[in-house]
């Protein structure tokens, strides 16, 4: 079985305003060693599965159904179900965490050396100094700069970067079986962005974890990752290897999203023979709040492809929910005319 | 580079930059050092005496009677140290205090070489032998204050450390698990916050049968936790949704490594300004109680109770302004300190002087 099994997960906020369901019926599942990067929009609820893994969101967010199973020696464990002193036990020892913010996710008061130790005394029995030499170990396999000195400096004087490789050196020094990383290089510059990314792929490969990688970027997943995930509003839209999923994307939203990227290489030519860099495409409308999700297929409003009437190869786009089908092996997608998309149309006047 | 210190060595040289607050730190300092050595700055007791060939340490009685060697505990003896250790063995020797005035009875006229007795009600105007005067029984002033020094440091550091203690436990719990343990927390706050501190006081210490200053202390500190419980729950709230906390979380850390590690240091910076103002309002609080009559019991000294003589004897000045301005100046440093270690920490001024 695969190290992590989501299957079904169902969190909701439940708000004055009412019921939120932010991930609504998310499964997923990692090997050991490999990278599945999960991609989507702002609000699509890709941190908050992320969160719901290790049962880190707060009220008014509760987990309502589903599955997270864990493989380990002892068989799989199901984390949704796991009582709180077990969980702690997973959390930071076979799950690390790294966060998006490397500002303000160490603690203030603390020394760096002191909060890397931390997370070793916290699932290992052992000394002070045996927690600060490997401190130092792991500060030196992030490879942080003069990392004698760092141990003893405060968060403040770090740069970003030097953070997050800090943030990696706590998630990692339990030797988890699987890092959570929640957009590890959105807060970072560019270059600190690839020197981050190549350091995750290079631990990977060294101590053998897998990584959930969340992202926005599709640059990044597809220099890192082996598999990709695609949310949409709360649902997986498509799920394929990386290299399938960026060769013949299947799923409306995909190939929306991938041809937003811009191309460094595009020129367009004008009607007078001059050449300009073309605009860059997007994707018509608005991501839905998720108190007003539309029925059927979440993405149909926005959608070039839609059909507002059952067509000949399936049903109406506002009518079903689709399923996630497996069209090609390996290679998923939550759309009922996938693989047999046709012309697309303008988005709102929906062909018959 | 220069090497940092993290938050409190920063907050420490912004501290050191306000003049003021340094001056009012040094001044609860020396009240500090004044306080422990009080018996060896005014007493009639030797500082360390050799009697019979031995060494004793009589003065170590100020801060306790029982501490005071057997040998000397008759009042005859102990009354008249100078004379009686000279007569019965004239080869002892002693140190004496600086100042030879006792805070509790009055110094008779042959008991120093030179030093007349001692003069009382309004005859006792400051002078050579009593700077700060002496009271209606002919006690030294000065003597008095000296000794009452650790009373008003004590109600200051005893009740807000009680009142820290319960205040931050209290909206600790109750900021950090939040639901019914917080509606809880926060009514029982309430509840305290309308018990009027003064009238609970007079009507505890009269049902005391031997009410001490250590009660007057306790029920200070335990209705003083209101506030500071109030800012530490506002802390909590704000700092268990903070990224640091929930990383803290992430890495397996439990409810009481959070609480105490993660969220405490960092809420401490603001909660210690109110203690520190805490303190102030307590030592006014028990002056006033000692001027009322309700003070600790008459061998104890407080300043407040020096005030409390000045009330039936209005001519006697002195027995207000030593006192009043001894009050006046120690409520002041701790303001000051309170004041200046709100500057010191609040992330927004710093940000502002960079």
């Amino acid at each position: 079985m695969p190290l992590l099994d989501i299957s079904n997960l169902v969190t909701a906020f439940h708000t004055p305003a009412g019921r939120v369901p932010a991930v609504d019926g998310v499964s997923l599942s990692i090997d050991r060693g490999k990278t599945l990067g999960l991609v989507g929009e702002s609000g699509c609820g890709k941190s908050v599965t992320a969160m719901s893994i290790l049962r880190l969101v707060s009220a008014p967010g509760v987990i309502e159904s589903g599955s997270i199973l864990l493989d380990g020696p002892g068989g799989p464990v199901d984390l949704v179900s796991l009582p709180e002193p077990q969980l702690r036990k997973v959390r930071g020892g076979r799950i690390g965490m790294i966060f998006q913010e490397p500002m303000t996710s160490l603690n203030p008061v603390f020394t760096v050396g002191d909060q890397v130790a931390e997370a070793v005394l916290l699932h290992q029995g052992c000394s002070r100094e045996a927690a600060r030499a490997r401190a130092l170990e792991m500060l030196r396999l992030v490879r942080l700069a003069d990392p004698e000195r760092r141990l003893d400096e405060y968060p403040h004087q770090l740069s970003g970067g030097m953070r997050q490789r800090v943030m990696i050196a706590m998630a990692l020094a339990c030797e988890p079986d699987l890092v959570v990383a929640d957009e590890p290089t959105t807060a970072l510059d560019v270059t600190i962005q690839a020197q981050i990314l190549d350091l995750l792929a290079d631990l990977r490969r060294r101590l053998g974890t897998a990584i959930l990688l969340i992202t926005h970027d599709l640059g990044v997943v597809a220099e890192t990752c082996d598999e990709v995930a695609v949310m949409y509003a709360g649902r997986i839209v498509e799920r394929a290897p990386a290299e399938k999923l960026f060769r013949r994307p299947l799923h409306p939203y995909t190939i929306g999203l991938l041809a937003a990227r811009p191309d460094p290489d595009a020129m367009a030519t004008r009607a007078d023979g001059t050449t300009v860099r073309p605009r860059l495409t997007t994707i018509p409308g608005m991501v839905p709040s998720p108190q007003h999700f539309p029925p059927g297929c979440r993405f149909h409003p926005r959608c070039g492809y839609a059909h507002s009437r059952p067509g000949p190869d399936g049903p109406a786009c506002d009518g079903g929910v689709p399923e996630l089908r497996e069209l090609e092996p390996g290679h998923f997608v939550r759309c009922h005319y996938a693989g047999s998309l046709g012309e697309p149309h303008a988005v709102g006047a929906l062909s018959t | 580079m220069e090497r940092s210190h993290g938050f409190w060595g920063e907050a420490w040289r912004r501290y050191r930059r306000r003049p003021l607050a340094m001056a009012a730190l040094a001044f609860v300092a020396f009240l500090v050092i004044v306080a422990t050595l009080a018996p060896a700055i005014a007493g009639t007791k030797p500082v360390l005496c050799r009697y019979k060939g031995r060494i004793y340490a009589p003065c170590l009685g100020y801060f306790d009677r029982r501490l005071e060697p057997a040998i000397f505990t008759k009042d005859k003896f102990r009354g008249t140290y100078p004379k009686n250790l000279a007569e019965k063995d004239p080869a002892s020797w002693a140190i004496w205090p600086l100042f030879f005035q006792d805070p509790y009875r009055s110094v008779r006229g042959d008991e120093w070489p030179g030093r007349p007795e001692n003069p009382a009600m309004d005859q006792g105007r400051p002078s050579w032998t009593n700077p700060f005067g002496t009271d209606q029984a002919g006690v030294d002033v000065l003597a008095k204050m000296v000794h009452g020094t650790t009373v008003a440091l004590l109600v200051g550091f005893v009740s807000m450390g009680i009142a820290g203690t319960i205040g931050i436990i209290v909206g600790a719990i109750g900021g950090y698990f939040g639901g019914w343990i917080d509606m809880l927390a926060s009514r029982i706050t309430e509840i305290v916050m309308c018990v009027p501190t003064l009238v609970l006081i007079l009507a505890i210490l009269a049902i005391i049968e031997k009410p001490t200053i250590w009660h007057t202390m306790a029920i200070i500190g335990m209705t003083g936790w209101t506030g500071i419980a109030r800012l530490t729950r506002g802390e909590f709230l704000r700092l268990k949704g903070s990224e640091y906390v929930t990383a803290a979380r992430a890495a397996g850390a439990g409810p009481a490594r959070i609480i105490l590690r993660h969220i405490l240091p960092n809420s401490l910076a603001p909660i210690l300004v109110p203690i520190t103002f805490g303190i102030a309002s307590a030592i006014l609080t028990e002056s006033g109680l000692s001027f009322l009559g309700f003070g600790p019991p008459p061998p104890s000294a407080s300043w407040g109770s020096i005030l409390n003589g000045a009330r039936s004897n209005l001519g006697m000045w002195w027995l207000v302004l030593f006192p009043g301005t001894a009050i006046f100046l120690t409520v002041l440093a701790y303001n000051l300190i309170g004041e200046g270690l709100q500057e010191a920490t609040d992330p927004r001024l710093r940000e502002a002087r960079k």
